[in-house]
């Protein structure tokens, strides 16, 4: 179920800079009101919230499926 | 010639980037000490390097504007660092795409109040007392999207509805007492976030075309009106709110 979450958190946060911005800067928050094991927060604070930062802004329509792909891969 | 914010001192949250970033420069510019606060500390200190650079003097503050502990420690370190607080410019912002209402996650209407309203409420409340007596600026900034049904953002709306209508209560409370409160509502601007936001950037190119004045704003042309409304220059104004948005939409 979490597992779910955690890939709905990275496919939003790819699509839509604001809440990039809130996952970014206010990760604890964002894992605060989500239903994430210890492990899978740990993956958002350590592995994915970094690669986050490196996005352009805004992540292109065109190409946001392989970008939250490769992000989801982090949490395999 | 002394600058039009000569020997005052400001807080401007969301100062790592956009509007925030353009009126800590501005700010400086114009003769105030400048304490940018942004939870975003990387650009954040950039801002404040930047000042320094144009021979200003900025303080960075990492500040969540939704912890009361973090804007507690955001006016304390301003008053230790530049020992009064003239002006509080209430800038922090998010904006998140959300889906019609009934579609609205509790956790995206959460993330977007605390930053948007329960940030403008800490940071007044701690900011004013310093104000009270001695007199002040706080200038808010709401959107054009807390004025017109919004049908993308429903929790940035709500926030920023919000704002305008604690700009009214806190000029009728604090005025008297030499506080004025202010609050600006803009419309489409150049910004990081709107950038973001519009969700492409040939989507984003749209926008000059749906502008009265044929361009979007930038965030000079907000930080312009923020100045006014912090300078002596508007001693007379309080409880306005005032819309920037290029003649609106077309």
């Amino acid at each position: 179920m979490s597992q779910q979450v955690l890939r709905e958190i990275i496919d939003r946060a790819v699509a839509d800079y604001g809440f990039r911005l809130a996952v970014m800067w206010g990760t604890e928050d964002v894992i605060a009101g989500s239903d994430l094991s210890s492990g899978e927060a740990a993956v958002l604070r350590d592995l994915v919230v970094p690669e986050l930062k490196k996005l352009p802004n805004p992540v292109e329509p065109a190409d946001h499926a392989a970008v939250q792909e490769r992000l989801a891969n982090l949490a395999s | 010639m002394p600058g039009r914010l000569e020997d005052k001192v400001a807080i401007i949250t969301g100062g790592a980037t956009g509007m925030g970033r353009a009126a800590s420069l501005l700010f400086a510019r114009e003769g105030a000490k400048v304490t940018v606060a942004d939870r975003n500390a990387p650009e954040g200190r950039s801002t404040a390097a930047m000042v320094g650079e144009t021979g200003g003097e900025a303080l960075f503050v990492e500040t969540d504007v939704s912890k009361a502990d973090q804007v507690s420690n955001m006016v304390e370190r301003t008053l230790e660092r530049f020992g009064q607080l003239d002006v509080l410019v209430n800038n922090a912002g998010i904006l998140i795409r959300t889906p019609p209402l009934a579609e609205v996650s509790e956790l995206v209407w959460d993330l977007t109040l605390n930053t948007n309203i329960r940030g403008v409420f800490l940071c007044t409340k701690y900011a004013i007392p310093h104000m009270v007596g001695r007199g002040g600026s706080i200038v808010n900034v709401s959107s054009g999207a807390g004025i017109h049904p919004t049908t993308h953002a429903v929790p940035y709306g709500v926030s920023k509805a919000g704002v305008i209508q604690i700009t009214l209560t806190t000029s009728s409370q604090y005025a008297p007492e030499g506080v004025r409160c202010n609050v600006i509502v803009p419309g489409p601007i150049d910004t990081p976030q709107a950038r973001g936001s519009t969700g492409s950037a040939e989507e984003f190119a749209l926008i000059p075309s749906r502008v009265a004045l044929g361009r979007a704003g930038t965030p000079e042309d907000i930080a312009n009106l923020m100045l006014f409304l912090a300078s002596d220059e508007a001693s007379f104004i309080s409880g306005a709110a005032i819309q920037i948005h290029g003649g609106g939409q077309v």
